[in-house]
Parts: structure tokens; sequence; C-alpha cells
């Protein structure tokens, strides 16, 4: 008896499970990935437009509009997918569609049909080229910024016309520096940025001067891989954790406000999500990567 | 004891009339019990196997009674846990001996496809069928699994049945397709369903199985309630040519015309070019019309030298006239016995000063020699029959094939053919020998005893998924192919991003290579995901390098290039700790990512390879490998020692210096002919080293190998080529290791018919001998691919012939070695057979018969190409199944009886433990009033002994103060209103009793004695013990 209560005492102090507050989700729907051939794709990013529709890549080279039932609406393939396939995309005030084309070093802007309306960028470090593109956001002044990483990590800002303004960030590990930038958000005049090997968000302000880390020296959120990085409809941020299987809620000063998720492919689990949109009602759709499926969570 | 005195004991009348209240516990107990057990069975939350074991409950009466009669003596409330707590386990007890089985119910219905790839099904079949699967299971409900089993010959599982399904679309597991075992395939399949969900297979199939006994398989399929769903591939081949036979004469004299005899079989009439190859050289070609059926066509053929002649008939067709190309060639041979010849193998584009001065020296006395560098080398020991003898010079083992080594091993161990490996920087173990069948054959070791001789190297490999085809079983391959060439003493580990648990571990940290086949299983285990960064693995990587004692450190990593690159900082450290990071990049998405791979191995010094496919990523991890083992290269001047005295070691008594050579250590039962001199700077003392071998040899099976460790150029042995002893010495040499070859009076003859291979042997002994006189024993050996090898004894089928068949193995290179033993001598003779294709090649038409068959037997369903999953998945009835217990119940009851005990048996005084807490704090002004309330316990204590003379004062071993003890407490005396069967007399007057002792032991002891001077209270204290508490 002695022993299994050592066992249970000792199970319990690992220090890995040191209370973090749970995400309450009442509901968990998931929708696997309509086929492409015989492969089953793997979702990549995603986002929410107004009407609830659901844009999502995949790692076939696809964009896919799906509905709130999660029905799929209709799909386009992007222009090139032959090297590597898409991994962010944003929709734009305009109504166009940005698309991260990572591989091709580009930005494809899409009518919401499908059709290409232009491309933006080219390989290399200069103002206005890119290496891999991954992130995009938008500020409500129609400026943009593009993350990008593969030794030039940094952000791009650019007007809405594709107009290079300024460029923040540069490979490294120090305050300011990235190591693959995943995920963007513009929220009240700062940008949030997912910098995902060095498992943090950094803050900056929207002319790309470096802030903070969220959570500063205090308490730095815990995240593993945080892939993508979201705005909630409390004000809050929604974080997708890559390694760590996890959605994390914080808010702007970087207190986890709730996580939800553990490593598997069951209910509640997940498999290297490499990205998330949260609804304006409060829904938040996992793009479960590793299991390719979407997962919707219903708070 | 009589009848009534053992019911006495049993049930001995109770210390105080029966209430109806004393009822209460029992009957209680009885409807908890057994109302709790009829629930759990009727609402299926458990299972009684053995429900007659609920008869014993009864036991739990006499376990009622025994209580009352007994009486605890303690407190009420105690004494009723304690008979609750009895009544538990013996609940327990019984419940185990039911064996109660946890019923589950699941509704989730797990589905595996068995997708048949075999090449009789064709490729764009394997692709509807594979696309077939994906539809439905991403159409399935998201609670079921879907599982997906790949089969041919043999069947393997590329995703187990979970409720997601990571497909690619593209097979990744190794599946032999030249033939079909369909009842492996459900067998597999069936296994992977686990026991508690229903359970379905989906059979995409043509239905021809070459292998397998399929209906034991249904039988089990049918017993497990699992229904077989067939996807037939249908199609009937109107065009199909194929070629039957290659016949070749038996027996051949040279330069004489023979002919050879090709049967070809067509479905249809159709024309062709049929080609003859010998040796792979055209031989003769010629156009030919075949009608639907038989059609046989001759060739002429001659032969001008001795040596091994392969032929090989092939069809050409028109587009359309067929179907299967496997089956449109044909192999066959002739073995002209002729004298015999050296082979010399070579590097493949290597320098001929490498072999050269050796060739021309055992070339001198007459003896036929030929080179083949060793891509050229057969792989098949047939192939070597002409050659009396091999020499490998400086050949690494990464420019041959497993096939060849065991050509080389057969022929030697089993025919007797010669082998020598000369030295050189890339032969032994920097060559790659280390756990090859070449080693196996060579008298020397690459494992080093002399570990001080050498430095010790540490190579971390990290395995990033790479995204082309079967990119992580690539990876794994050349990753046990690296460790492998490995010294025993020399460190490997590997890093990966593990994706069952996404992220970073070792796979195994640093682990000396000796542990080879460990090493294997944990990277054929290996979960390898898509990592994010190289930084991690790397630090980790260097971390564990930095920590090695190893002189030489390495690092190796094989990726596409995608993951987020080192930063200086961490190259830094690489380059401060002198490890090298040497990088594959392999299908990279752009040339950042080769760039970004570049960068790592230019800082650290290491070297990066961008292979243009994947064949040549082998190459490259042993040659990574190969660096740590540069150290068994010995590169200074030496004089041979003389070894075991031999002729030819006579002949090397005055052998000039060498310049160079490989450390090996000499096997047991070896030959030492040339010694390297003891090392100088040995300190260890020379008599405890074990000798290193310059020239060594040995017989291995029928043959003899010998191990040269030093070269024969001009870089070690550039004394030894200008030495005037150097052509005897290699004469003697090759002729001790030669093939010796005997007039053979046994021929053999082999065919293949009907799906066996026929293997006669005739004896030609001389005439004089009896017609009936024969072998008392003729036993035949045969060797081929995928390490086949097989002995049949061969049966008299007549005078002095001999006969034998065995059903035809896989496609490939077959040798046969006949021995005969009897009759005062023993023959040998060596033959063989090549089998063109396998039978799986020889279906036409698919075999919907089977498929329904297996269907009806299962109850399955038969489906078609547009089938909704919903056809699959809908069907379905929820599914109990149970699992045993018996642990739990057992753990129950193990938790139980100690409680039992201390319920009945330990008395915790609260007081005494409050006192021990707060002893130290006895000055603590908050605790006046708890210490007044000892005083006045003590007080009490104190009146109450001097009210009990007898009663003595319970002192302290050192007789100071008293202390109050942990009391166990004494039985309770019985109330007045319980008739007392004997008056319990006056602890005053307890005989004998010490008026200072008053322990309880001492007090028990008493009653003992008081028990013993009255037998009549005896008895009427020994049923008090028979309580159960006793």
């Amino acid at each position: 008896m002695f022993s299994i209560w050592l066992l249970i005492l000792v199970s319990g102090c690992d220090g890995s499970n040191v209370a973090r507050p749970q995400m309450a989700i009442r509901q968990v729907n998931h929708w696997s990935m309509p086929v492409a051939g015989a492969k089953i794709p793997a979702p990549r990013g995603l986002t929410f437009d107004s009407n609830g529709d659901l844009f999502v890549l995949d790692d076939a080279g696809r964009v896919l509009v799906f509905d709130a039932a999660g029905q799929l609406l209709r799909q386009w393939f992007m222009p090139d997918y032959e090297v590597g396939k898409p991994e962010g995309i944003c929709l734009f005030r305009d109504g166009r569609i940005a698309v991260s084309d990572t591989h091709y070093h580009r930005i494809v802007f899409f009518d919401r049909h499908g059709q290409v309306l232009s491309m933006h960028g080219e390989y290399g470090s200069g103002p206005g080229q890119f290496i891999y593109t991954s992130a995009i956001t938008q500020d409500p002044n129609e400026n943009y910024y593009v993350c990008e990483y593969g030794g030039s990590d940094r952000v791009q800002k650019f007007d809405t016309d594709g107009t290079w303004l300024l460029e923040f960030g540069g490979f490294g590990t120090a305050d300011g520096q990235f190591q693959r930038p995943m995920g963007i958000v513009w929220n009240d005049g700062f940008l949030y940025v997912a910098d995902a090997i060095n498992n943090r968000i950094q803050v900056f302000d929207d002319e790309g001067g470096f802030v903070r880390v969220l959570g500063g020296d205090v308490e730095q959120p815990r995240l593993h891989y945080p892939y993508d990085l979201t705005g909630g409809p409390n004000n809050d941020l929604f974080a997708i954790e890559y390694g760590g299987n996890r959605v994390t809620r914080l808010d702007l000063l970087g207190n986890t406000l709730g996580t939800y998720g553990s490593t598997g492919f069951g209910v509640g689990e997940f498999s290297t999500p490499w990205g998330l949109a949260v609804h304006s009602d409060g829904r938040i759709v996992v793009a479960d990567t590793g299991n390719r499926r979407l997962v919707e969570l219903q708070p | 004891m009589t009848r009534w005195g053992l019911l006495h004991v049993m049930f001995p009348p109770p210390r105080q009339p029966l209430r109806r209240r004393d009822l209460l516990p029992l009957v209680l107990f009885l409807a908890i019990f057994s109302c709790g057990c009829f629930t759990l069975d009727r609402v299926e939350i458990v299972l009684f196997v053995r429900p007659a074991a609920f008869l014993l409950t009864v036991v739990t009466v006499w376990l009622w009674w025994i209580f009352l009669a007994g009486g605890t003596g303690l407190s009420p409330a105690r004494s009723q846990t304690a008979l609750w707590i009895r009544f538990i386990m013996v609940a327990g007890l019984i419940v185990a001996l039911a064996e109660p089985r946890a019923v589950r119910t699941s509704n989730i219905l797990s589905v595996v496809y068995a997708v048949d790839v075999s090449d009789s099904v064709g490729q764009l079949a394997i692709d509807s069928a594979l696309e077939f699967v994906a539809r439905q299971v991403s159409e399935k409900p998201s609670a079921d699994e879907a599982g997906l089993v790949l089969f041919g010959a043999e069947a393997v599982v590329e995703l187990p049945p979970r409720i997601t399904f990571p497909f690619d679309g593209v097979v990744t597991s190794q599946v032999r397709r030249d033939a079909t075992n369909l009842a492996e395939a459900l067998s597999l399949s069936a296994a992977m369903i686990p026991a508690e969900n229903n359970g379905r297979i989906v059979l995409i199939s043509d239905g021809t199985s070459t292998e397998g006994n399929l209906t034991r398989r249904l039988d089990e399929l049918r017993a497990r309630d699992i229904a077989v769903d067939v996807l037939p591939v249908e199609y009937q081949y109107e065009n199909e040519v194929w070629l039957e036979r290659l016949e070749l004469p038996q027996q051949v004299k040279l330069e004489q015309d023979y002919e050879a005899s090709v049967m070809i079989s067509s479905l249809s009439e159709t024309v062709g070019t049929l080609v003859l190859r010998e040796n792979g050289r055209i031989l003769a070609q010629t156009d030919v019309t075949l009608k639907a059926g038989r059609n046989q066509f001759t060739l002429p053929i001659q032969v001008t030298h001795p040596g091994y002649y392969e032929y090989q008939a092939a069809i050409e067709l028109p587009d359309g006239q067929d179907n299967l190309r496997q089956n449109n060639a044909i192999d066959n041979f002739l073995f002209v016995e002729g004298a015999g010849r050296v082979l010399i193998v070579t590097t493949p584009d290597g320098d001929p000063r490498e072999w050269q001065p050796f060739a021309e020296s055992i070339g001198k006395d007459g003896r036929l020699v030929e080179q083949v560098d060793a891509f050229s080398f057969p792989d098949s020991a047939l192939a070597l029959m002409p050659y009396d003898s091999v020499v490998f010079v400086n050949v690494p083992v990464n420019s041959l094939v497993p096939a060849q080594m065991r050509a080389l091993q057969n022929a030697v161990r089993d025919v007797g053919t010669g082998f020598l490996m000369v030295g050189g920087p890339d032969s032994f173990g920097p060559g790659g020998y280390h756990r090859t069948p070449i080693e196996d054959a060579l008298p020397v070791s690459m494992e080093i005893e002399q570990q001080e001789l050498l430095q010790k190297g540490a190579l971390v490999i990290i395995l990033h998924t790479c995204e082309f085809a079967d990119g992580n079983t690539w990876g794994k391959r050349i990753t046990n192919q690296a460790i492998r060439v490995l010294s025993g003493h020399d460190e490997v580990g590997a890093l990966v991003y593990n994706k069952d648990n996404d992220t970073e571990e070792w796979l195994f940290r640093l682990t000396p290579a000796a542990n080879f086949p460990r090493l294997i299983t944990l990277v054929n285990r290996a979960s390898i995901g898509d990592m994010p960064t190289f930084a991690t693995t790397m630090e980790m990587g260097l971390a564990g390098l930095a920590a090695s004692d190893a002189t030489n450190r390495r690092m190796l990593i094989i990726s596409d290039g995608d993951p987020s690159a080192p930063t200086d900082e961490l190259l830094a450290s690489f380059q401060q700790e002198k490890i090298t990071v040497s990088t594959v990049t392999v299908s990279p998405h752009g040339e950042n990512d080769t760039a970004s791979m570049k960068r790592i191995a230019d800082a650290t010094g290491g070297t990066a390879y961008t292979p243009e496919n994947p064949a040549e990523l082998p190459s490259i991890f042993a040659k990574e490998a190969r660096t740590l083992t540069r150290s068994m290269i010995q590169e200074k001047t030496i004089v041979p020692q003389a070894g075991t005295p031999s002729a030819l070691q006579t002949q090397l008594s005055d052998a000039p210096p060498l310049h160079g050579y490989i450390l090996t250590s000499l096997k047991s039962r070896a030959e030492p002919v040339l010694l390297a001199p003891d090392s100088d700077d040995d300190e260890t003392g020379s008599a405890t080293m074990p000798p290193v071998p310059i020239l060594a040899r040995w017989k291995y099976g029928l043959g003899t190998t010998a191990a040269f460790t030093s070269d024969l150029t001009t870089r070690w042995g550039r004394d030894w080529v200008q030495w005037e002893k150097f052509d005897s010495v290699t004469s003697q040499l090759m002729t001790s290791l030669s093939r010796v070859r005997k007039p053979a009076k046994l021929r053999i003859w082999t065919h293949i018919s009907g799906g066996e291979a026929a293997i006669v042997v005739e004896d030609f002994a001389n005439s004089e001998q009896k017609l009936d006189a024969g072998f008392a024993e003729l036993a035949a050996v045969i060797n081929g691919p995928d390490d086949f090898s097989e002995t049949l004894r061969l049966q008299q089928v007549g005078a002095r012939r001999y006969e034998a068949r065995i059903p035809l193995p896989n496609h490939g290179r077959y040798q046969v070695i006949a021995q005969g033993n009897g009759d005062g001598r023993t023959e040998t003779v060596t033959g063989g057979f090549i089998v063109p294709y396998p039978p799986e090649y020889l279906r036409f038409r698919s075999d919907p018969i089977t498929l329904e068959q297996i269907r009806k037997h299962t109850g399955g369903q038969l489906l078609d190409p547009s089938s909704p999953a919903s056809t699959v998945f809908d069907d379905r009835l929820p599914k109990s199944s149970s699992r045993p217990v018996f642990d739990w119940l057992l753990i129950t009851l193990a938790v139980l009886l100690p409680i039992d005990v201390a319920v009945r048996r330990v008395h915790i005084d609260w007081f005494v433990i409050r006192s021990l807490l707060v002893r130290d704090r006895a000055d603590d002004p908050q605790l006046t009033t708890l210490g007044s309330l000892l005083q006045t316990r003590q007080n009490t204590q104190a009146k109450l002994d001097a009210e009990i003379p007898t009663r003595p004062e319970r002192r302290s071993v050192d007789g100071g103060k008293a202390v109050l003890p942990l009391q166990t407490r004494l039985p309770e005396r019985p109330s007045d209103n319980i008739p007392q069967p004997q008056p319990q007399p006056d602890r005053t007057d307890r005989p004998g009793t010490d008026a200072q002792d008053n322990t309880t032991l001492s007090r028990l002891l008493a009653i003992k004695r008081q028990q013993n001077d009255s037998p009549n209270e005896n008895r009427s204290d020994g049923e008090n013990g028979a309580s159960p508490d006793s």
C-alpha cells in the first residue's frame, strides 16, 4: 500500500503536471480532410471569414472552404505546389485571400472563388523578397505583415498595394530575433509574433520596435513550438503548439487563461497541430496536422 | 473427536442468547452481496464464469456464528467493523472463485482494408484500390477505426486501425510482390482488430493466391465474427505470352554445334522477336510467329571455352500483345569444366596498381587469372563454379551487395572455392566488413581485441523524416548499415523527432556498437517525425558527444534541410568541441535547404552530401561511419614475425618489411602464418597481448580462406612486390587456397517441371563395381537467394540413379551440391537450376470464386468501386467483450488482510501520539491546557493503579520514570447479565502472579497457567478462543 501511495505521490511531482488552467470545452467535433487521390491530406493554415466559413490550406496544395457545419463548399489548388505546400492564410479586409506560398517564396492573392489576383515576392533576403513565407496578418490600416523563415527569419510590413514599408527581426535567439516565426496577429497597435523554435511570443509595435516577450521575465507562458497565433473574441490570444499538442489561451500580458489538448489521436488529442482559427462565437478549429483532420472545439 | 464434538467445535454455543438484532449484519450482508452480484451480472457489467462458486456464500453464516460465539473482546463498533471486513474478505474470495470478468460494450467498428499489391494485380488497380480506401476512410464515422494492410508474398501493416488515418497515398511498406498470400493477409488483418471492437475486413484483391492455407484462416475469422467484404479486382488477359522452358544440352564438347530449345506459350496468335543471350551478349535474334498454345523454337549455340555460360531467351512483343513482362524471359546455364581460374575482384574505378603486381605474379606459373570490379562480381554461387579461388584486393564492402557476399560464402563453404582478402585502406574493418558473411568466412575478425591500439570513435546520427518515397525506410536502412560497419567499441547514438510523442529524443544514447542487434531493433521500431528545428537535436547530440571519451567524434544529419537551422553560437560550440558534422540532403525543397545543410557541414569541418538518388545513401553513410575506423590502419614499418610453422611460413622466413597493415584479430582456429611484431610502446607486456595477424588462413567448410592484412602495392608492400621470392610465395599461397578438383564420377541434372525442381544424380563409377552397388546416403544441399538453404536426401530410383524433388522456391539462381557417402568412397558434384519467375506471373485472370468463397464463409458483402463508406461502416451491433478482474480482487484482499488484523489487534492510543508530538513544545504557553489534561490523565491512571494493589507499576527499562505504553487492550470483562461458564478469578488471586509484573504477556502467561491448573476452566476459555480472532 505504501508503495502504491508513494508511486502516486511521486508521479504527481514531476513538475510537468504543474496546474495550468484547463479550457472548458463542451463538445469536440472531428472532420476528416477530403481526399486528394489516395492521399488523406494534412491541414495546415486556417482562418474564418466573417460569414463563418472556414478557409483551410492543406499539404496537397489546396485551399478548401468549409461551411460552419463542416461541409466542403469549394476548393482550388495553388498555382504551383510540386516543390512545397503553402503554410499561412489571411483574409484581407478588401476581400482578397492572401496565402503564403512558402516554398515558392511569395504571397499569392486569390479572390473568394480561387482566381489568382496577383502574386507578390521572390526568393531573396532583400526588402520585398522572401525565403520561406509563413504567416500573414493585416492591421486596420490595411497594411499587412509577412513572416518568413529559412535563415532570414523576419517580419516585413507592406502597405495594401504591396509597397514595402519596413522589416524587423532576424535569425537568432535574442530579444527581437526569431527562429521560425510561424504566427502573427495585430492587436491594438501591437504585433504578437509566435517565435516557434524559441518557444515564445514576442510583442512589437506596428513600426517594428521590440516591446517585450509575452510574459516578460516574470512568467512567460510555457509554450512548445507555438506554430500559430490568433486573436480571440475577448481580446485574448490563442496559440497552437506544434510540440505541445495543445491550444493555449493567453491574455495580452501573457497569463495563461487555459489550455486544451494532449498528444495522441483520440478525442482531445492532437499530433503536430499546425494552425488554428477562432470564430467570433468562440468556436476554435485546430488543424490537427499529424492526424489529418480538423478539430472543432466548442467552449 | 466424535462427530458431535467436531460439530460442537465448528458451531460452539453462543456466549449469549441469540437476539434478533444479532442477525442483522448477516442478513444485511447477504442481501447486499446477492443483490450486488445479481445486478452486476444482469446489467452485464461483470460476467461470472463459475456462478456455482456462490454456493460458498453459506460460509458467511458460519463466519457470523463463530463471531457471535467467540466474542472479540472489542468495543461494539470495532467488533462490527471486524465482522464486516471478514464478510467483505469472504465475499471477495467467493467472487474470485466465480471468475469474474469485466464486461465492456463497444459500438466502435474497426475496419482493416487489406489491399493486394502483388504484381498480378497491377499498379493501376493498386492505385484505384488505395483511392477507394482513402475515400471510404475520409467518409467514415469519426469514432470508428480504419487500418491498412498490404500484402503480396507476405502481409505488412501500413497503418494500424485507429480513428485517424494519416495516409499519404503512397505505400511505404516493403512487400514482396512476386506472390500472393491471402491467408496471411486475412490473418494479419484480423490480428490488428482490437478484441473489444466490432471487426470487419475489406479485402481488395484479384483472388489469386499462390501461397498459404486459406481454409483454416476463414474458420478463424468466422469464429471471431469478423466479416470479410470483398472488392474484386477483375481482369482476364486476352493476350499474354510467356516463356515456359529453355532447354540446353546436358553435356557439351568445345567448338561443337548444339541447339537451345525454347518453348513459348501464348493465349492468342501474335508475332514477336525471340532473342537468345549468352552471358548478356546477344547470340541469336529471330522474328517468330506465335500461334495460340505452345510454340517451340530452336536456336544454335556453340561453346568454345570452358566456363560458366548463362543463357537467356526473351521474347519481344508489339504493344498490346502482352500484359506481364516478368514472364517474357527465361534463363538456364551451361557449365563446361576446364582448368581452374583465379578471379581477382577490385574496386570499381580503382587504381590498377592495386592488383596488377599480384595478378601478374600468380599468373606466372600458368594460372588463368580474370579480373572483375566488385559491381560485376557474380551474385550467385553458380556463376562462381569455374573459379578455384577468388581474391578481393582492397575492395570496400559498400561496392558489394549482400547477395554477392552470400554467393562467395556459399561457394567457399559448400563447393570449396578458395578465398583471399588482400588488404588496403578500404579492406577489412576500414572497408566495412564487420558483421558480414565475408568476415564470417575469413580467418580474422574485424573486432579488435587490442582496444588500446585503436582510437575510439563516437557517431551521432540525426534522422529527419525525408519527403521522398520510403524516406524513413531509407533512413533506417542506412543507419543500420552505418552502425554495422563500426567497430564494437565505437559508440553510436541516434536522435529523432519522435512522431508518437512529438518531441526530440534519443532513439538510443551513445552506446557501444557491439550492441548492434539491440540498436538495429530500436532503429527499426523508430517513429520518425518532421522536426521543426535542427537546434534541439544538435544540442542533445553535442552534449552526448562532449561527454564521450571518444577521440574521433562525428555527427551525421540526414534531412531534406527544411528544419530551422542552428544558430552560429551552436555551430561554434561544435567547433570548440572539435566535433564534425556531415550532412546528407535528400529531396530538398530548394537551394535554400541545401545551403542550410552545407552551412552546418562547412562550419564544423564536415562534408555536405547532396545525393541525386537514395541509392547513394548507403555508401555515404558507410563512408562516414568508416571514418571512425581509420585507426585500424597502422601505417608504420614492421618486419613480420613467423607464425605457426608450415611450408608457406618457411618460404616467408626472410620476408621483407611491410609499411602498413590493417588491425584485425585472429580467430581461434585460424593458422597464423605471419604476425605483426609486438608493439614497442606496449606497456602492459607483450605476453598478454593477442597476436596481430599479417597473414592467416583456415579451413571454412570445404574451402580454405586467407587474409593478408597488408597490401601488395607500392603503398605498404613495395618491398614485397620487388622481393625475389614474391612469385613463389604468391604461387604457394594460391596453391594452398585453391579448390582441389577430383575426377567426377557423379553427374547431376536438374530441371523444373510442374511447380517442382527435380534433382537427378547418376553415378558413373567404374564398371567393375556391381550395378546395384550404391551410396548408403546421397544428400544435396541447395543454396539460393534470400538465404535459402535446404538439404535433401536423394532417393535411389534406379541403378546408380538418385532423385529428389522440391517445391519450386522463389525465383533466382540455385546451386545444388550433391554428396554421396558409402561404398568406400565419398563423391561430390555441383549443379544448379534457375527459377526464371514466380508462379505469380502465370496467373492470367482473376479468381472471383476464391473471393466469393471468402465472402460467403465470413458473411461479408460484395463491394464495388463506388460503394460508399456507409456500406461498410453502417453494419454493426454493439459488441461485448470481457477481461478478467481477478487481479483487482486479489489486490483488494491483500489490502483488507492487514486492515482486518489492525482492527482487531491494534489499538492506537491517540493520547500517546499527541504527547509525542507536543513533547518538544512543552514550554509553549499555548499548550498549558493540554499539559493540564495530561496531568489529569496521569493522576487518574495513578488512582486506578492504586485501586488494583496487585497491578504493578509499569517501569521503564532504565528504572526511571514511568512511561505510557502504546496499549493493546485486554479483553473486556463480560457484563453481569451474561452467564459465565466459570467465574473469572479476581486478578489479585491469579496464581503465580508477580506483583511487579503486570505486562500483557505476563497476564496471558498467568491465564495459561491457570487453564492448565483447571481443566474445566480450560474448556471454557477454549471456547472463547474459537473466536475468529484467534
